[in-house]
């Protein structure tokens, strides 16, 4: 029998424990379709997509990705904050649509690549004859919280704001 | 299961002097028989008394293996291949069958070393390429997945279950050309098989044409009435067929056509309506194709339901 080159592309591994079934779903709840997120999380990014996208990662067997999703998160809503207060002191009215438009764009650019991340553990699963849930009622729950949450911090900032005045 | 029934033919044991042995072939004769009428559970009780009598023999575990295979007890597939290695570990068709048994378990890193192990054994194994590229097809690698079916067909070009794959992936890819020309072959190679007519329906379900394959996959069920998956898939393109399901069938269809899918959509549509708000353009085509847009959203919303509720009312045949 002939032999295979040992450095024959086709015959490098691909797959990690990512793609093993045995820990997607384990705690009994099915992960959302990472295609379907992209769409349904775009209202509530950045706060709202993450949180999901975190639960996502918990759902396929990622504990470690789902954290450093939410740290993630974390990171870029303080960053946005940190934007949006620099923009308010400075009173730099005509860069307001352009760094709100950056910031959309950065997110939503994040989200797919997240969901590209996502895609082949989830596909791999669903394969298996696993059944995805649906994302309709999560995202409109994301969406109220994300609302909720920046409604929140806004009226942090003004009281803040006036306390220095 | 063309690939488990490789390492048999390198001993037929004819010349083998000990009766034990010519028991041991007369199983396995009998089980290939069993197996290829169908009848499975004599299959397998012929191979498992001829364990109890020689239970150090590889191929006896391997045969075990192959009817745990087509039974569907990934678990019982799993150690019977294992147990065939450790007599020896040389066997790429073991390797091979272990590693369908480990995909369909769910463990596909394993699965991804056994066929790794299979191919290292025997460069020129086809169908551990083809394996090797079902295992990659179902994560997502599917550039992967063509290569290694290709070299499966440059040492088998006759393989139908090769062409039946490489149609599904192109089907997948959008390359409607090529998804056809290997669906051809699949069925010219096997044209009574259900599963060529499956990849066939697969094919025109891409392509845009749910009736053409609903047809299909109606053949693929006259040969394969008990079939699980097909008759799942039947029902996903029945679903498609229905009048109140169409225009979401065309719909998705077309989202998977564009790039950036229904987010490029949604933007072109909010860019739209933006412009017209902005500089004031009154046309009364814009304002229809950007309600058309808003209804046709609301009607994706509940198109599920709509044809489930039409499903109940009446029922595929």
């Amino acid at each position: 029998m002939p032999k295979a080159a040992p450095d024959d592309d086709l015959l490098k591994p691909t797959l990690d424990e990512r793609y093993d079934s045995a820990t997607v779903a384990a705690g009994g709840a099915a992960p959302w379709d990472p295609e379907s997120m992209v769409f349904a999380t775009f209202f509530s990014l950045p706060l709202g997509a993450g949180v999901l996208y975190a639960i996502n990662y918990r759902r396929l067997g990622q504990p470690r990705a789902a954290l450093f999703t939410l740290l993630g998160t974390c990171v870029f809503v303080l960053g946005a904050l940190a934007g949006a207060w620099w923009l308010t002191v400075d009173g730099a009215k005509a860069t307001r649509p352009y760094v709100r438009l950056a910031l959309t764009a950065l997110g939503f650019i994040t989200v797919t690549l997240l969901s590209r991340h996502q895609k082949g553990p989830f596909r791999a699963w669903s394969n298996a004859g696993g059944e995805a849930r649906s994302i309709t009622l999560a995202a409109v729950l994301a969406f109220v919280g994300n609302v909720l949450a920046f409604i929140l911090l806004a009226a942090l900032a003004v009281w803040l704001t006036d306390g220095s005045k | 299961m063309s690939l488990v029934k490789a390492p048999l033919m390198h001993d037929d044991g004819s010349n083998s002097p000990e009766a034990e042995t010519n028991a041991a072939d007369r199983a396995l004769t009998l089980a290939e028989a069993y197996l290829e009428s169908g009848r499975t559970e004599l299959a397998g009780r012929e191979i498992h008394s001829a364990l109890g009598a020689r239970p150090f023999d590889e191929r006896l575990h391997f045969m075990a293996g192959r009817i745990a295979l087509v039974r569907e007890e990934w678990d019982e597939a799993c150690k019977a291949f294992e147990q065939s290695l450790e007599l020896d570990p040389e066997q790429p068709g073991a390797n091979c069958g272990l590693a369908l048994a480990l995909m369909n378990a769910g463990r596909r890193t394993e699965a991804e070393q056994a066929v790794l192990r299979a191919l290292q054994l025997n460069a020129e194994f086809a169908w551990g390429y083809e394996v090797y590229a079902r295992l990659l097809y179902e994560t997502g690698h599917l550039k992967k997945a063509r290569k290694l079916l290709a070299k499966s067909l440059e040492l088998e070009p006759d393989s139908a279950s090769a062409h039946q794959l490489l149609s599904v992936i192109e089907a997948e890819r959008q390359d409607s050309e090529a998804a056809k020309r290997h669906a051809d072959l699949g069925l010219a190679h096997a044209p009574d098989e259900a599963s060529s007519h499956a990849a066939e329906a697969v094919r025109l379900y891409a392509a845009g044409h749910p009736f053409r394959a609903r047809a299909a996959i109606r053949e693929a069920l006259r040969i394969e009435p008990d079939s699980a998956p097909l008759r799942e898939f039947y029902a996903d393109v029945d679903r498609s067929c229905r009048w109140i399901y169409l225009p979401m069938y065309y719909w998705s269809w077309l989202v998977a056509r564009t790039p950036g899918g229904r987010v490029t959509i949604w933007f072109a549509f909010a860019a739209l309506y933006v412009v017209r708000r902005v500089y004031k353009v009154e046309s009364l085509l814009l304002d229809f194709v950007v309600l058309g847009y808003v209804i046709l959203m609301l009607y994706t919303w509940v198109a599920d339901m709509l044809v489930a509720l039409w499903i109940r009312l009446r029922p595929a045949r």
